[in-house]
């Protein structure tokens, strides 16, 4: 099978349909889907013709930003690798950091979607960006600042510096 | 995909975010560091409150940074949190920095509650020898040590190096000076002769020679990084720079930027003196060719700056000296 492997004819993509809470089908390449380690847990249990993944949880919207992001990383990790192998300079990593804080710069709203089904799906690097996004917009604020921005009612009886 | 026609999703509706996950949470708090959860996050409400109790929060404890203190500058109250972070860890603490407001209470109380403590950054923090001392005799198990921006005697370099036998990195970055040029190859030679383990020295600014340099690259064989930025007292052209690079996978040189440098609030910057090699240079190049002309000197001249800031320049400068 290997000595007959010729790498200039590119086997078809294979692709997985992915359902959004709302009914929506996102047909997509498995290795963009595979960067959810849900998905890939469950995946070779699969039938190969029956890769539909309903995503309960995950509205269409948000699952249109969610593969926005899976597809940038899985083409981002190629070049750089790619790149990596030539030994050309690249600067791959720095403009795929870049473009990861543009693509997390959205309201608290989006933010909390993306939040939840990254957690949902498990991909880990998107669970990281959007975390480091809500610490970042929590630091320099008070408790009452938090609150509002991520409405959250105040439930607590006491204060523990006030109180001191 | 069309979107258009779908339910539309409430966008103007707000989402809960008590409804994350608890595991999403305390990633948020974990992020958020032992000051943003004790100042702020802790009082957002009883879910919050709640999951900042959890000890695996305060496993590493990061106080260099003030931002999320809201009295920053009352040095007792910063003191007070550090002790609560530490009690919070119930005992799992495994790294531990502070900058500032340290003192030898707060030393203590840490290295007591914390058996498990493997990384302790002390920054510019008034710490006492003795001190310190007893407390490395406390603890063996200490893999990283930094006394950055501090005066510690060698007998405390020393006292690291024997207490410490799992000791990977060590920090001992000072303030560097260009001029006056001082040289002192005494805590290279601490380190030299009671730190064999070391993987990673950190000596930014320090007063250390050639002598002491040498001592080093003989003495401490694992060494892969070593960071000599500013150390003025070295000349390294020649073969001791090629021994330097050939011994030591990653070799910060004195001259090189100090762009990525993390303490850049404690450095000083002199650009006043940017273009001259040495002490020499910088005085046969300010008293120039005619001495005659320096009745005619001003303040701009010896100092080459082309920018506005000279006064601020001669400041610094003046700070230089006085700072010995």
């Amino acid at each position: 099978m290997k000595d007959s492997f010729n790498p200039s004819i590119e086997p078809p993509k294979k692709t997985v349909t992915l359902v959004s809470s709302d009914g929506y089908d996102f047909e997509v390449e498995e290795e963009v889907a595979l960067e959810s380690q849900v998905i890939k847990d469950g995946f070779e249990d699969k039938a190969v013709d029956d890769r539909e993944y309903l995503l309960f949880n995950v509205h269409s919207d948000t699952l249109e930003l969610i593969i926005k992001y899976c597809e940038k990383h899985v083409s981002s990790r190629k070049s750089i690798s790619a790149a990596a192998a030539s030994s050309s300079s690249s600067n791959g990593e720095e403009a795929l950091k870049e473009w990861d804080e543009h693509f997390i710069s959205v309201d608290t709203n989006t933010l909390y979607d993306i939040l939840m089904a990254a957690d949902y799906l498990n991909i880990k690097s998107l669970l990281d960006l959007a975390i480091q996004k809500v610490a970042d917009t929590i630091h320099g604020r008070s408790p009452e600042q938090i609150r509002k921005k991520f409405n959250i009612e105040n439930d607590s009886i006491i204060d523990p510096w006030a109180s001191e | 995909m069309d979107t258009e026609s779908q339910p539309a999703i409430t966008d103007l509706e707000l989402r809960n975010w008590l409804e994350l996950p608890r595991d999403v949470i305390s990633l948020i708090l974990i992020k958020l560091g032992a000051i943003g959860i004790l100042c702020n996050a802790q009082s957002v409400c009883s879910t919050w409150r709640s999951l900042s109790k959890q000890p695996h929060l305060f496993r590493s404890i990061d106080m260099r940074s003030h931002r999320d203190f809201p009295d920053d500058g009352d040095y007792e109250k910063m003191r007070k949190s550090a002790k609560e972070a530490v009690d919070r860890s119930r005992g799992e603490l495994v790294e531990f920095s502070m900058a500032r407001f340290g003192n030898d209470d707060l030393l203590h109380y840490i290295v007591d509650k914390s058996s498990m403590i493997k990384c302790l950054r002390l920054v510019s923090c008034y710490i006492s020898n003795e001190a310190l001392i007893e407390v490395l005799k406390k603890t063996h198990c200490l893999e990283e040590i930094e006394l950055c921006y501090s005066t510690f005697s060698k007998e405390v370099i020393e006292e690291v190096g024997k207490n410490c036998c799992e000791l990977k990195s060590f920090r001992l970055n000072c303030q560097g000076y260009r001029y006056p040029r001082l040289e002192s190859d005494e805590e290279a030679f601490a380190i030299a002769e009671n730190m064999p383990q070391l993987r990673s020295l950190h000596l930014f600014g320090n007063k250390l020679t050639n002598v002491g340099l040498e001592a080093i690259l003989d003495k401490c064989p694992y060494l892969e990084y070593l960071d000599l930025r500013e150390c003025f007292g070295l000349d390294l052209n020649g073969d001791l720079e090629k021994k330097c690079v050939e011994r030591i996978k990653s070799v910060r040189l004195p001259d090189d930027s100090t762009e990525d440098y993390e303490y850049e609030e404690y450095q000083y910057i002199d650009d006043s003196m940017d273009g001259y090699g040495s002490y020499d240079d910088f005085l046969s190049e300010a008293y120039s060719e005619d001495y005659d002309g320096m009745a005619n000197f001003s303040e701009g001249d010896l100092f080459d700056n082309n920018d506005d800031d000279d006064d601020l320049a001669i400041d610094e400068w003046a700070y230089s000296f006085s700072f010995y």
